[in-house]
């Protein structure tokens, strides 16, 4: 390999050896200095520094540092320059035999460049990155009204898909880092706060139709100073056993030195509910349903209804559950510190009503983070959060007792109230129980009490050797208490004196790390960074549950009043994971990049013959433009080329799924035991590898930047529960077998259209972010097709050569004109409709979608618009099984239902109404999928710097007002209130994109303001 | 400096010790490698074979309900779309609440093989208790299979656990008349093992009997069925009265009680949560069944409420599932020894027989050459009979497959009549290849 740096500075030395006595003759000094990364506080390497107007320069080491000897003694001017930052001159004047210190601050020409990543087990700057990492900084995460981080995510890190499943507050979200690569061991990817892995799944007892709460929701937005997500297995593997899905890596604010300073934050809006779902009114429903008795041969006297007198009156039942809710958040920080002690403190309570009644959630946090260096040798940093949710629930998705799905199941020609002014019930002729009743009586609270922190103490042998140890903890406490009012009509808990239900659950983990940071090379070529270390972390959990009814008049909710105690779990679970990890990062001349590492995991979940994995990594990146015979290139542009490969795990099973075990049972009052669960001693990692192959492009002064990536993921021996024969007496057996393929494309283009000339003037940013993945699934036990779906209805299969989760079922050809009945294809030709008719009718994942941010600024104005799309998902739309099923369980019909076929002759692909049924209406076929496609208009916000001279007076450095609109338009053909929609929830990895009277999407108009003094 | 040692301390702390780590036991499970190693775990998986009994897909629910909505007892109203199918009769192989009722039965028979395959072996146990246990678990299989056999028709019948997956996936059908050879000697080994005569939330001799009769008349062996009802009423067995005490709320024990299952609040069924209309409400009583109740039948007033042209099943009176059901009571020894009676020709001791359930329905006993004169009408008199006495109580579809009478008398059009058989489960044939569907699905 040519060293071009290295023949440059040879070069160099012999010139100046040609002319040292002419030098020495006119008198000289030194200059010494480092040259430094103004953003990040890291060395440049490779840097030239020149005295202009002579031939004497250097290069810098691999501290940044530098020395020129011989310099004239009088007045000089040094320069500094390096290809990707902006050259820098200073004039100093050298007296003879003197020694001058010059260091420069450059400033690179693509900021993106010297950006700080969080890796795992340390940090680098952008420009020293060889794997694929995505940051988003807390300045993309501001005021977005909802209660999660993952929210303000979606659509702004490319190869990051962020599913909101529904819109109830404190909801738990689906991410998917690069496509789903698992069948059961769960897909969400590892959250590491402030480097300690934390509880992320969700531990609520109580099952509410897919609205889950998961314990990511604990993380306060406003307490995050950037997120970084790893997104290739080459930077994902140093979390080995857990890094296959990906790692969201948190760091929260920390002090800086200086004098106290208060920063301030709040914001208030107003939420409803953009879009009803498209229903029939009472005279449409009348004639659809006498429709249904005339098509099926019914005489006129035996019609169900009676026009004119059974919908003589209509009520919208939509309008009766959503409501103009408010949603607010404030924060206040104090941060600042001496050179040797820093703090961080910060209180914040974000407070939100749900669009739906009897729906809402609040949380308040605090945090307090310090950092204190009792010596230059010593450093110790605590990073410590508590938090407490309250989230007010409501039933969910496919319940008989379901809020939402309640109010469009209702005939509409049923009244929300009685006459007498009570909750109508069976008597006013409702077949379900009335949703206002329920969401108003009835309560479900769930309650969490959490302490996340760390402690971590660094000690410096030298300037070169560290050490760190830290200890991290993460203890969850959830309260939840449900109370089922016997005062609600046509329900369970109407005819058994309400039912109370009450649930504790801990969760505990404690994390113990020490990992050796040592600089093992610094010199003028290279640098060489080792990290080694080891890590032992206990995870145990236990709960409560006890479920009482028949409650006296007048008591409700805690079991004490309960007659009878219907229902009762005591369960305890543990698991510990050992690891052991190392990395090194080889860099040349800070243009030939090299990493690799190695992690080593143990865990308690698999068999003995398979408890340690071990997950290689390897990445390359390649500064193309640093190159001499680039130079072109180079002075206009930045490139890095990159290319990783790397194996990571999921762990993501029960913590004794490898095990025969039998549990407790009882008969008659009799204590007995039963099997439930079949061993797989053998049971092991599901394993990913992953290639990518990358470059980071920043052009014309970094007004273009381009991150692009390709990649192939290819996960096997998935941890799957294997359906087996029932007749061993069990459903599955959890196995290692199959193999599922992402591959994939992450783009994000970010331009500097127009670059304001001072802090005044006009400035406008473009950032597209877009993900392209295929998902396949190639390989299966025995090639074995299994199918799942939810509430016993089967939609969804995974098979090979097809993307997971497929939806399954009839193919709907139209309807027959002469009888108006549904066509379905008869695949095996026997003239019925058969299981073995049903065939791939849809794909639950988009083809691409992504993100388009624009950024206006002028003055002290700036205006932000986001949109998100999503294009070529399929949607089941679950809610017309029972609103568009020809009239076969009474529901209210969906306004599409109108374009029925009605006699014959119609051309329609909407089936006849049938009162028996008979028309195939109600089968569960591709009839119920729709695009799912969406163009979003997320985010527009307008905010103004309040100018300095209204400031000062009130002893305010900065402050920022700004209104907002969230969720403001979705463009899309889905029927449905929201494209972005799986009720299956969070914590499902088969069945995606499925709505089943889903939560909708509120649609937000806030204003704030934020601020420092 | 003393943190100078402690970091590398912390560090040397997380090396060691790995092992014993990673080495977890369960809190609140155990290993179920030996699950059967003395008297007391024997009994404990002998409950765990009732148990199973219990499950809501088996008499806890589904076994119950489908017996009645897949006849013309119950129509289904309520909002899913599986049991939608089987009221139809356009039962899939894929629905999912066969598919449940296969697995909650495959079980059963699992825990069933375990005792019968593991209790043998075991030295520290008493005789007579192991006998006893034994039995009970040759009775249940029994019972498992009969209930098997009587849906489906030919299915697999494992007689141990499988040693391993593969093991299962490798089984084919066995012909229903081996089926039926089988349950007569597990029958036979239960007779012969227990000898408990009195319990009745758990086999007794009682139980081994009447179910003996119960298989003989699904064989048609019409002299055995007579044999063995006469050695149950030999029992000490009477009617309860009345009818209604034996479907009280609390399950309490009534002298007609042959083997019931125990429910309570806490493990409870959902029987009357699907028919009642305060419940799930899956399931309503058929305009039919209500009419083929006579008047003044205490069984329809138990049974059915009327209201406005709509009815509602209120023979299971509480949505809580605490009633103790019924997997035989003296009842339905009646009906069986009738039946055998008639088949053999003996009209007027068959009349004799159900005239008892009629007179505790507060009805007018048939009189033979009068209201029923001929073998085929004192038959359909025993199978209506049948039809009111065990409403809701899971007899009325098998009845009628039993007597060949499910297609005429559903009207089933003829490309339904496959129907009569439930599907091998879809899945259970793609992870068991040998095994073949019944014809039709």
């Amino acid at each position: 390999m040519r060293l071009p740096g290295f023949a440059w500075k040879i070069a160099l030395a012999i010139g100046l050896a040609a002319i040292p006595r002419l030098a020495a003759a006119q008198g000289s000094g030194t200059i010494r200095g480092t040259v430094t990364d103004s953003s990040s506080g890291q060395p440049v390497i490779g840097a030239q520094v020149t005295v202009t107007g002579t031939t004497l320069g250097t290069i810098t080491g691999g501290d940044g540092a530098y020395t020129l000897r011989n310099v004239p003694a009088r007045a000089v001017t040094v320069r500094a320059q390096r290809i990707g930052f902006a050259p820098l001159e200073r004039d100093i004047t050298l007296a003879e035999n003197d020694t001058a210190t010059v260091n420069f601050a450059l400033t690179a020409i693509a900021a993106q460049l010297s950006e700080i990543v969080v890796v795992g087990y340390g940090t680098s700057t952008r420009q020293g990155v060889s794997s694929a990492i995505t940051s988003v900084g807390s300045e993309q995460l501001a005021n977005t009204p909802s209660a999660s981080i993952e929210s303000a995510l979606q659509g702004k890190a490319p190869g990051v898909q962020v599913m909101e499943n529904a819109g109830n507050p404190g909801n738990g979200l689906s991410i998917r880092v690069r496509g789903p690569a698992s069948i059961n061991a769960g897909n969400q990817p590892l959250y590491v706060v402030d480097g300690v892995p934390i509880i992320q799944d969700g531990y609520g007892q109580l099952g509410m139709g897919g609205q889950d709460v998961t314990a990511v929701s604990g993380l306060n937005p406003d307490e995050i100073a950037s997120i970084d997500i790893l997104k290739d297995a080459a930077a994902s593997a140093i979390y080995g056993s857990r890094g296959s899905n990906g790692v969201v890596m948190i760091t929260t604010k920390r002090g800086q030195e200086g004098k106290p300073k208060v920063t301030f934050n709040a914001y208030y809006g107003r939420q409803d509910n953009p879009k009803q779902y498209p229903l029939v009114n009472a005279q449409q429903y009348v004639e659809l349903y006498n429709e249904s008795a005339k098509n099926d041969g019914y005489d006129p006297e035996d019609y169900p209804f009676i026009p004119g007198e059974d919908d003589a009156r209509s009520f919208n039942w939509q309008d009766a559950i959503f409501r103009d809710a408010p949603i607010s958040d404030i924060q206040i920080g104090l941060s600042g510190g001496s050179e040797r002690t820093k703090y961080y403190i910060s209180g914040s309570r974000f407070d939100q009503e749900g669009i739906v009644i009897g729906s809402a959630y609040n949380r308040i946090a605090t945090r307090l983070n310090l950092d204190f260096n009792p010596y230059d040798k010593l450093q110790l940093r605590t990073s410590i959060g508590l938090t407490r949710e309250d989230h007010q629930r409501i039933e969910g998705d496919g319940s008989l007792d379901g809020v939402v799905t309640n109010a469009i199941g209702m005939q509409p020609m049923r009244p929300i109230f009685s006459d007498d002014g009570s909750y109508a019930g069976r008597a006013e002729g409702l077949r379900y129980s009335n949703p206002v009743a329920l969401a108003n009586l009835n309560s479900t609270s769930l309650n969490t009490l959490r302490a996340l922190g760390n402690v971590e103490a660094t000690y410096h042998f030298t300037d070169r050797v560290a050490l760190t140890g830290r200890l991290g903890m993460d203890i969850l406490g959830l309260d939840e208490e449900q109370w089922e009012s016997p005062l609600v009509d046509r329900t369970y808990a109407a005819s058994n004196g309400g039912v109370g239900k009450s649930g504790h659950t801990n969760v505990h983990r404690y994390v113990m790390e020490s990992f050796a940071t040592v600089d093992a090379l610094r010199n003028d070529r290279s640098t060489l960074e080792l990290v080694g270390g080891a890590s032992v972390e206990h995870n145990d959990s236990d709960l409560n549950f006890v479920r009482g009814e028949n409650f006296p008049d007048g008591f409700t909710k805690y079991v004490r009043n309960a007659s009878i105690v219907t229902e009762y779990d005591g369960h305890a679970t543990k698991n510990n994971l050992v690891s052991f990890f190392s990395r090194a990062n080889y860099s040349l001349l800070g243009r030939y990049l090299f990493s690799a590492g190695l992690r080593a995991d143990g865990s308690s979940r698999f068999g003995e013959d398979s408890r340690y994995g071990v997950f290689p990594a390897a990445s390359v990146g390649w500064v193309v433009s640093d190159e001499p015979f680039a130079e072109g290139l180079g002075r206009v542009a930045s490139l890095k080329l990159r290319a990783s490969y790397g194996e990571t795990g999921n762990q993501g099973i029960g913590d004794f799924a490898a095990r025969a075990l039998a549990g407790g049972v009882s008969y008659a009052g009799t204590p007995g035991s039963a099997p439930v669960s079949i061993a797989n001693p053998s049971l092991r990692w599901e394993n990913t590898r992953e290639f990518d192959g990358g470059m980071d492009l920043f052009l014309f002064d970094g007004r273009l930047g381009v991150t692009a990536d390709y990649y192939i993921r290819k996960t096997s021996d998935l941890l799957v529960q294997r359906p087996i024969a029932l007749t061993t007496g069990f459903s599955s057996v959890w196995d290692n077998v199959g193999n599922i393929e992402n591959k994939g494309i992450d783009l994000s283009v970010t331009t500097e259209n127009f670059r304001p000339s001072n802090e005044e003037g006009f400035g406008w940013t473009t950032t597209l972010n877009l993900t392209r993945n295929r998902n396949k699934v190639t390989k299966l036990f025995g090639g074995q097709p299994f199918t799942t779906g939810i509430n016993g209805r089967e939609t969804s299969i995974v098979t090979e050569g097809q993307p997971l989760g497929s939806f399954y079922m009839y193919e709907f050809q139209g309807v027959d004109p002469q009888t108006g009945d549904a066509i379905f294809r008869d695949v095996d030709g026997d003239g019925e409709l058969t299981s073995a008719d049903k065939v791939i009718v849809g794909d639950p994942q988009p083809d691409f979608f992504g993100g388009l941010s624009n950024e206006f600024s002028l003055k002290g104005f700036s205006l932000r618009t986001f949109l998100q799309f999503s294009k070529g998902a399929d949607i089941f739309n679950m809610m017309r099984l029972f609103t568009d099923d020809g009239g076969c369980t009474w529901d209210n019909m969906w306004a599409g239902a109108l374009d029925r076929w009605q006699k014959p002759g119609d051309v329609t692909d909407m089936p006849r109404m049938s009162y028996d049924c008979t028309s195939g209406a109600d089968e569960i076929s591709s009839r119920y999928i729709e695009d799912g496609s969406y163009l979003r208009i997320q985010e527009v916000t307008l905010s103004y710097a309040l100018p300095a001279s209204l400031l000062a007076p009130l002893r305010i450095e900065n402050a920022q007002i700004f209104v907002s609109g969230h969720n403001l338009k979705t463009f899309t053909d889905y029927s449905g209130y929201n494209p972005d929609v799986n009720s299956a929830g969070a914590g499902a990895n088969i069945v995606m994109s499925t709505d089943y009277f889903a939560y909708p999407i509120a649609r937000t108009f806030s204003i704030g303001i934020r601020g420092g003094f | 400096m003393r943190l100078r040692l402690l970091l590398p301390a912390l560090l040397l702390g997380a090396l060691a010790g790995c092992d014993s780590v990673l080495q977890t036991e369960p809190s609140d499970l155990i290993p179920s490698g030996s699950l059967i190693k003395d008297g007391p775990t024997a009994h404990a998986a002998l409950v765990g074979a009732y148990d199973a009994l219990q499950d809501l897909s088996y008499y806890g629910n589904d076994f119950v309900v489908l017996g009645d909505m897949s006849a013309d007892n119950a129509e289904h109203v309520g909002t899913y779309q599986f049991l939608d199918a089987i009221y139809r009769h356009e039962t899939r192989a894929d629905n999912s609440a066969i598919t449940g009722l296969w697995q909650a039965i495959y079980e059963a028979v699992a825990r069933d093989n375990a005792i019968i395959q593991q209790l043998p072996e075991v030295t520290e146990i008493d005789e007579d208790e192991r006998n006893e246990i034994l039995g009970e678990a040759y009775f249940l299989r029994a019972l498992n299979y009969h209930n098997l056999v009587k849906l489906w028709g030919d299915v697999p019948m494992p007689l141990k656990p499988a040693e391993s997956p593969e093991e299962a996936a490798a089984y084919t059908r066995t012909p229903a008349a081996q089926v039926y050879q089988q349950i007569l000697s597990d029958l036979d080994q239960a007779s012969n093992l227990m000898t408990e005569d009195s319990q009745t939330r758990q086999a007794s001799l009682g139980a081994v009997r009447a179910l003996r009769a119960r298989v003989d008349l699904y064989m048609g062996d019409w002299a055995g069925a007579v044999a063995n009802a006469d050695s149950v009423y030999d029992m000490g067995y009477t009617l309860a009265a009345p009818y209604s005490s034996l479907f009280s709320s609390e399950g309490s024990d009534t002298p007609e009680d042959i083997f019931r299952l125990s429910f309570t609040a806490v493990d409870y069924n959902e029987v009357g949560y699907y028919y009642l209309w305060d419940g799930r409400n899956e399931v309503d009583p058929t305009q039919s069944i209500y009419e083929a109740y006579e008047d003044g039948d205490a069984r329809r007033d138990w049974s059915v409420r009327e209201d406005d042209g709509y009815y509602e099943g209120t023979k299971f009176p509480t949505t809580v599932g605490a009633e103790d059901l019924h997997v035989i009571r003296l009842g339905e020894v009646i009906l069986i020894k009738a039946e055998a009676l008639a088949q053999q020709d003996k009209l007027e001791e068959a009349v004799d027989e159900y005239n008892k359930l009629r007179l505790r329905a507060g009805l007018d006993a048939h009189v033979f050459g009068t209201d029923v004169s001929t073998k085929d009408d004192v038959l359909q008199a025993i199978w209506h009979e049948r039809r009111v006495e065990l409403a809701f109580e899971g007899d009325r579809w098998p009845d009628l497959v039993r007597t060949g009478q499910a297609v005429s008398v559903l009207g089933l059009p003829p490309a339904q009549a496959y129907q009569t058989l439930y599907p091998i489960p879809a899945r259970e044939r793609t992870v068991a290849p040998g095994l073949t569907q019944n014809p039709g699905y």
